[in-house]
């Protein structure tokens, strides 16, 4: 959304010299695109991503601060994307990318779900993006990272794993310093089991949602980095994920 | 009241986020105007607050109440530490009357606050929070310096978390400068609305002042005579426009001084 006033400047302020440096809000996509996701799942997230960037790119107080990374598990493992295009593991280019300049990825399904490399992925590009912005004497807000997926963590061969607790102390104490929001949301036909499995990941933070409202999600997280930049409270963030549950759109009231 | 030495103009206007939700803006500035004691005060009001607008108008009409009388009871008092007392004293001033206004109810008013105390023989500083003061002051080869006082140190890694005037350990993280330095005649108060516009932080060093900004809206303020309504609206469009709200969403206060009369 534009704001109502003319974007130039009036004339006697028109040289001033500004810096590129809106405070910052790492926000990572964390994408089940395994096998079980293809189909119209697969469809319906990439024409939601397509939406939402558009959205991105017209908000005015969100497109210079949200920086936005997408990390998929599915195919033979892990992917993390900067943009459109899916990084090269052996490169150490970060998939973070300012949203007023971000592209939506369109994404196949297929494979395995290795869903605890991937938030071992998100942790890690997270961490790093901190420190590149601290390095760069930027400001920043708590980021958020939003797990998405309609089913259990398995191994490389397509087997569920229990190797999932090991992230659990892990996200425990991250969560408890306050590193970063991490939303675990479960679409689609996911199970009594893989529910539990999230909800072990994000005590706060986790939902079971019928169908797949891929689109009311990502509004989620724009809500959320809204309330990040207003510095609200956290029974704020609980009453946006709360209404989100039960499918109402809560930032419109 | 003698005349200030100082044209002041200040305003605070709601941000991109508060205009399109409707809520009242919650920064707040003011000043007092007078010789030899001249205050200016902003203070911005906690987002997640229900009543920090009132708050944050609060805060800046005491402050300007009590530390002009603070100061002017102190005339003649010499820069260093009997400011920074003089400050302090003040500050508790200011909180203990706003504490008792809310009793229990008080952190639904929460707000920063950031004082200037001008005086001809020193200039007196204090924060509370985020908010931030830019002084003009000489000259280095023709060009005009500036400088960034100091500020408390943040409370967290993320930026929009602060302390508060009511926050029970401001009176351990309140920051007092006094700067004594004639050359001063120059002076401008901010909320963090602004600190990405008028702070810039090159190589990742430590911040300050965004000299094309600061220089800009000082030297609006240089021309003599009273504010013209196009000059403040010209100012008010430079804070709503969309390229200072790509750069911080928020509400934004600019609070001016200039020195009219060379002491």
């Amino acid at each position: 959304m534009h704001s109502e006033y003319p974007p130039t400047l009036p004339a006697e302020y028109a040289d001033i010299e500004f810096e590129n440096n809106a405070q910052r809000l790492p926000l990572v996509l964390c994408l089940d695109t395994s096998s079980s996701m293809a189909g119209a799942p697969i469809q319906t997230l990439n024409d939601a991503l397509a939406d939402w960037t558009r959205e991105l790119h017209d908000d005015v107080s969100l497109s210079y601060s949200v920086e936005v990374a997408v990390i998929t598990f599915g195919g033979r493992g892990v992917g993390a994307w900067r943009g459109p295009q899916l990084l090269d593991p052996r490169t150490p280019m970060s998939p973070f990318v300012p949203a007023h300049a971000f592209q939506a990825p369109r994404f196949t399904a297929s494979g395995v779900t290795l869903m605890t490399e991937a938030l071992e992925l998100a942790m890690q590009v997270v961490a790093a993006r901190k420190a590149e912005l601290r390095a760069s004497g930027l400001q920043y807000y708590r980021p958020q990272i939003c797990l998405v997926t309609d089913g259990l963590p398995t191994d490389g061969t397509g087997h569920m794993t229990d190797s999932w607790h090991r992230l659990l102390p892990v996200l425990a104490e991250e969560q408890q310093a306050r590193r970063f929001r991490l939303y675990a949301i479960g679409v689609g036909g996911i199970t009594d089991r893989g529910e539990q499995v999230l909800q072990a990941f994000a005590p706060k933070f986790n939902a079971r949602i019928q169908g797949f409202p891929f689109r009311e999600l990502l509004q989620m997280m724009s809500a959320s980095a809204n309330a990040e930049q207003k510095g609200a409270g956290d029974e704020v963030f609980e009453k946006i994920f709360s209404q989100f549950k039960t499918q109402r759109p809560a930032w419109e009231s | 009241m003698a005349a200030s030495p100082w044209r002041i103009h200040g305003l605070s206007v709601e941000g991109y986020r508060h205009r399109r939700t409707g809520t009242p803006c919650q920064d707040a500035c003011t000043y007092v105007a007078s010789a030899p004691v001249t205050v200016l005060a902003v203070a911005d009001g906690a987002g997640s607050r229900p009543h920090s607008d009132q708050g944050a108008l609060h805060a800046v009409e005491l402050a300007a109440e009590h530390f002009r009388r603070r100061a002017a009871a102190a005339s003649g008092c010499p820069p260093g530490i009997e400011v920074h007392d003089l400050l302090a004293d003040a500050f508790h001033d200011v909180a203990k009357i706003f504490l008792d206004t809310y009793g229990a109810a008080a952190p639904d008013y929460a707000t920063t606050l950031t004082v200037v105390v001008l005086t001809p023989g020193w200039l007196g500083h204090l924060s509370v929070g985020d908010g931030f003061v830019v002084v003009r002051a000489g000259t280095e080869d023709g060009q005009r310096q500036f400088h960034l006082l100091p500020q408390p140190p943040a409370v967290s890694e993320y930026s929009n978390e602060t302390v508060f005037l009511t926050s029970p350990d401001a009176p351990r993280r309140l920051h007092t400068d006094c700067v004594a330095d004639p050359r001063v005649d120059g002076v401008l108060l901010s909320t963090d609305g602004l600190a990405q516009a008028a702070l810039s932080t090159p190589g990742g060093g430590p911040q300050q002042p965004n000299t094309s900004f600061v220089e800009a809206v000082l030297r609006s303020l240089d021309t003599p005579g009273p504010v013209t309504d196009s000059a403040s609206e010209n100012i008010a469009a430079l804070l709503r426009s969309d390229r200072l709200t790509s750069l911080n969403g928020d509400d934004k206060t600019l609070l001016r001084a200039v020195r009219a009369v060379t002491p």
